[in-house]
């Protein structure tokens, strides 16, 4: 199944580091080049979605001045959904770019 | 610091789900700056918490929650129309003593087992109580289309409410505990059917009933689909129950007064397939 794309990102922003929630956000609305901008409940329902599907899991917690803060990575088979679904991405935007390339006019 | 409003829209959330991740989602907002503090972020943190509370955040299958909804539309259609049969067996106690009533409480029970979602337990019952109603109807000395009216009803109400629970248990058994607060939409159920029984459906107290949990159903499908879904069921059996009215002639309605009243379903109907299949698709892949 396609992954829509604030998961794509959420999933994609963890492959590099283990994040916490705001280093989340940060990053997915970078890899995004600034189209996902994500909300603390879309963001904490999308990985308590992801937490049960297996795809990502909790590295740790750390606690500075008062402040609660718990870190995500990806999974193994977090790793594989997002390297299925960048294929599928990639192979979509081939397709399109060779015609775009052999010059076809639209009618 | 977190305002006062996302504090309270927290509270949308469990108390067990606060307690683990309450800190952990204010220090995210705390994070983020003037763009946590936003109404975006309250209405989000709301739309959050109801999802977790109606159990449907995290690991829902839709099929699951598509079972659900069609047990709970086969649910208000026994219930409600037990409670019609309760009227009834009252409204004409002096002709018939018990038949009636007893066939309430074989409705009643059918609604009851159709809230457990175990296997086919919910049809059977079903099936048993519409046996002793068939059973009741060629005994009870009807005639004509009074006799095909009742053969009518019950094919309309037994009808849908076995395919749902046939369709429910195909596409698995849910596992998660689910708050019951849909239950408080049975009263009002009841009420529709009754209205719809008695032929007095496009009658406004049934609008003033009806349009409401139409519109609650339409409302909350984003986050729960599950009232969308019972809602098709229900509705389903109303239109066949319409259709076999008008086909036999009852109520004296004429044939373009018929046609209006199952076009006045085709909207909210349309409307709650959409809905329901919206809300679907969104909780398989909710962003």
């Amino acid at each position: 199944m396609a992954l829509r794309e604030p998961t794509y990102f959420i999933l994609a922003s963890l492959i590099d580091q283990p994040l916490h929630g705001y280093g989340i956000i940060k990053r997915a609305e970078e890899l995004s080049d600034g189209r996902v901008r994500l909300s603390a409940g879309t963001l904490y329902g999308a990985l308590d979605r992801l937490a049960s599907q297996g795809l990502v899991e909790i590295d740790g917690e750390e606690r500075v001045s008062g402040r609660e803060r718990r870190y995500y990575r990806l999974t193994a088979a977090g790793l594989q959904a997002l390297g299925e679904e960048s294929d599928r991405l990639a192979r979509a935007a081939r397709v399109v770019r060779s015609r775009l390339r052999a010059g076809v006019q639209p009618a | 610091m977190s305002t006062r409003a996302q504090r309270a829209a927290l509270r949308a959330y469990p108390r067990d789900y606060r307690a683990e991740r309450g800190a952990e989602i204010l220090t995210t907002l705390e994070d983020m700056g003037p763009a946590g503090r936003g109404h975006r972020q309250t209405l989000s943190l709301l739309a959050g918490g109801v999802r977790t509370r109606a159990g449907l955040a995290g690991g829902w299958h839709p099929q699951g929650v598509a079972a659900q909804g069609l047990r709970i539309g086969a649910f208000l259609i026994a219930g409600g129309y037990a409670l019609v049969l309760l009227g009834l067996a009252w409204q004409q106690r002096a002709m018939h003593p018990t038949g009636l009533a007893l066939l309430a409480a074989a409705w009643t029970a059918a609604a009851v087992v159709v809230l457990r979602p175990h296997r086919l337990a919910g049809a059977w019952a079903v099936a048993a109580a519409a046996a002793a109603e068939l059973a009741w109807v060629a005994r009870a000395g009807l005639h004509g289309g009074v006799l095909w009216f009742s053969f009518g009803t019950l094919a309309a109400i037994a009808g849908p409410c076995l395919a749902a629970l046939i369709a429910a248990h195909r596409l698995g058994v849910p596992t998660r505990r689910v708050a019951p607060w849909w239950l408080l939409g049975v009263l009002p159920q009841a009420l529709l059917l009754s209205g719809v029984v008695s032929g007095f459906f496009i009658s406004s107290a049934v609008l003033a009933v009806s349009v409401p949990l139409v519109l609650l159903a339409l409302a909350v499908a984003p986050l729960d689909p599950r009232p969308a879904v019972a809602g098709c069921v229900v509705l389903t059996a109303v239109v066949l129950w319409l259709a076999t009215a008008s086909l036999l002639g009852i109520y004296t309605w004429t044939a373009p007064m018929s046609a209006g009243r199952l076009l006045a379903l085709a909207a909210p109907g349309v409307l709650l397939v959409a809905a329901a299949t919206a809300g679907l698709r969104r909780l398989a892949s909710p962003v």
